[in-house]
């Protein structure tokens, strides 16, 4: 008789339910063809809500290795679950105001959910298996997700450019993953992390592998050399999707990149942390610079995201318990800026009928006040301004970095941040410019509401993040001690 | 002369080399695609010859694992072609660059 694996289904709650809410939708829309499919829509928020909710009773619980050893649920992965969930939640909200979600809101929601659950699998990879399966659930729903407005030239170009490149990235890694295995014999965490402790130093094997790998996860968060693909995917997606592959897709490769480093690849920190120093810098560099040129404001928090990047690399170059618990703080910060931002832009879209540039957001700040002021916020938050939680997320990172000897790469984020400054406020400026009359009129149409709700949660995180900072860093800190811990 | 890793290696990486090539040059969407495949198949050469050299099967089932994923990555860039036909968009990867600056 085979022996089954032991599986613990109260530990994977929260992933079933997102695949049963994606399923559900599916069949709910399957009967609903041609009426109204919002009610698609409100079932997958009901489906993020239960798997966040699974996640929130389950913090604290001991970890648990389940599904054949294939995916460890700890705080760490709780984390994430949370984050991703709250991340799908506010994007199917932002998502409604967008005029197509009435043809098309199911297959939306359905895909976000399937993308979701790739997110939180690859925060709990106990595998390079676990890890490749997870990385292409999410990244082939994204590629779908990005390409969503067929009605769009420029949707179905950022979707197809991101699915080349994507793939790409992909492939390198199992490349890496073979060159490990051949190295040491395991696709398994702690086995490939036995095998290089023993590996002689210098092993071209391992050598390859561990670069491979590293540019595999590197290609998703964005990191140079690898971003590329990041201003066009981020110009082309619909804004929604936008704002969620900037929010979530960032937490997921970011913490699967930590986990990869803290875990399987612990023993050759010689090998990966100068390779990480030189692109966290370059990526802070360009992104920033690089930003500071572009008109379309899309494509310009594309560049403040890769900036964002490189800085949460700093974060990971530091690790222990410090690095880890500011990584934490400062993707969850990000977030809901993102998420945000990216809300306000829909709502210019709906109103301007066209694309978001300096030029077309100009005096807009006065038509819709509301969105104008959350804008400035979110945009403030990007920068690291005092009382955002994106302030206390850089000072996390940046007093880590100092604490632990790396005060020169505190000092290039630092400059980097100033930079920042500079273009996040020229929207800032052409947003509420006095002496141009806004041509964009305030549009009322059904599910703007949703969209507000949305953005008035977003800035209510990012302000409570920065005004009460205990709860978040208690919690990250939790989360943080499974990444400190290591093998 | 007997036909060991080392021989496996440098045919999945020549693979692998052709493939990215591929994808770098070649300018139909078809194509790109094509060589995103020959890419994975190198990957799965290289595991399979690893799982030989360290036993066990884990290495196979891994080349299994990436064909099934790789087939699913097709259907949806073949789903994006015909959509990019269907807006009567040039298939031509060069043309590809409304979005840049």
């Amino acid at each position: 008789m085979i022996e089954a694996p032991n599986v613990v289904v109260l530990a994977i709650a929260p992933e079933i339910s997102l695949l049963v809410g994606a399923s559900l939708v599916l069949m709910v829309a399957a009967f609903l063809r041609g009426r109204d499919r919002g009610i698609g829509v409100l079932l997958g928020i009901a489906a993020f809500a239960v798997s966040g909710g699974f996640a929130i009773a389950a913090w604290g619980d001991p970890p648990v290795v389940t599904v054949a050893e294939a995916l460890q649920v700890d705080q760490l992965t709780q984390a994430v679950r949370i984050l991703v969930a709250g991340c799908g939640l506010l994007t199917l909200l932002v998502a409604l105001g967008w005029p197509r979600m009435r043809e098309a809101g199911a297959e939306y929601a359905a895909i976000l959910l399937f993308a979701a659950t790739g997110m939180t699998l690859i925060a709990g990879s106990n595998s390079f298996l676990t890890l490749f399966v997870a990385l292409e659930l999410f990244s082939i729903s994204l590629y779908v997700l990005c390409a969503f407005d067929r009605s769009s030239k420029a949707s179905l170009e950022s979707g197809f450019k991101y699915l080349v490149l994507g793939t790409i990235g992909s492939i390198i890694l199992v490349y890496g993953a073979a060159f490990l295995y051949g190295a040491t014999g395991s696709f398994q965490f702690d086995g490939v992390a036995a095998g290089l402790a023993e590996a002689e130093p210098g092993a071209w094997l391992v050598a390859l592998g561990v670069v491979l790998v590293l540019a595999g996860l590197l290609f998703k968060i964005g990191a140079l050399p690898f971003h590329m693909w990041v201003p066009d995917v981020y110009e082309g997606a619909p804004t929604s999707v936008t704002g969620f592959m900037a929010a979530a897709t960032k937490i997921a490769a970011f913490v699967a990149l930590a986990r990869v480093l803290a875990e399987p690849l612990a023993p050759v920190r010689d090998t990966w942390e100068p390779v990480l120093v030189v692109v966290a810098v370059a990526t802070i560099v360009v992104g920033n610079v690089a930003a500071l040129v572009q008109d379309n404001v899309k494509r310009m928090l594309a560049y403040s995201s890769i900036a964002a990047a490189g800085f949460g690399l700093i974060a990971i170059i530091v690790g222990g318990e410090a690095g880890s618990r500011a990584l934490l703080f400062y993707l969850a910060a990000y977030a809901p800026m993102a998420i945000g931002a990216f809300a306000v832009i829909t709502l210019h879209e709906r109103d301007h009928r066209g694309v978001t540039t300096l030029e077309s957001i100009r005096a807009w700040g006065f038509e819709r006040p509301f969105a104008g002021l959350a804008l400035v916020v979110f945009l403030l938050g990007f920068a690291g301004f005092p009382l955002t939680a994106g302030f206390l997320g850089k000072f996390l990172v940046a007093g880590s970095a100092v604490e632990s000897g790396w005060a020169w790469l505190a000092v290039v984020g630092a400059i980097g941040s100033v930079i920042g400054i500079a273009y996040y406020l020229r929207v800032i400026l052409a947003l509420y410019d006095r002496s141009a009359r806004s041509g964009v009129h305030a549009a009322g149409a059904p599910g703007l509401a949703s969209v507000s709700i949305a953005i008035a949660l977003c800035l209510a995180l990012v302000i409570a993040g920065g005004a009460l900072p205990g709860i978040g860093i208690d919690w990250a800190g939790e989360a943080a001690r499974v990444l400190a811990a290591g093998r | 002369m007997s036909v060991g890793l080392p021989f496996y290696l440098s045919v999945s990486a020549i693979l692998f080399a052709i493939g990215l090539v591929g994808v770098l040059l070649r300018r139909s969407p078809l194509t790109t695609l094509l060589s995103l495949e020959v890419m994975l198949n190198s990957v799965n050469l290289t595991l399979v010859a690893f799982s030989r050299q360290v036993g066990g099967s884990d290495g196979q089932v891994f080349a299994l694992v990436v064909m099934g994923i790789a087939a699913a990555e097709v259907v949806v860039g073949l789903g994006l072609v015909v959509a990019m036909t269907r807006r009567e968009m040039v298939l031509d990867t060069d043309e590809l660059r409304s979005l840049s600056g």
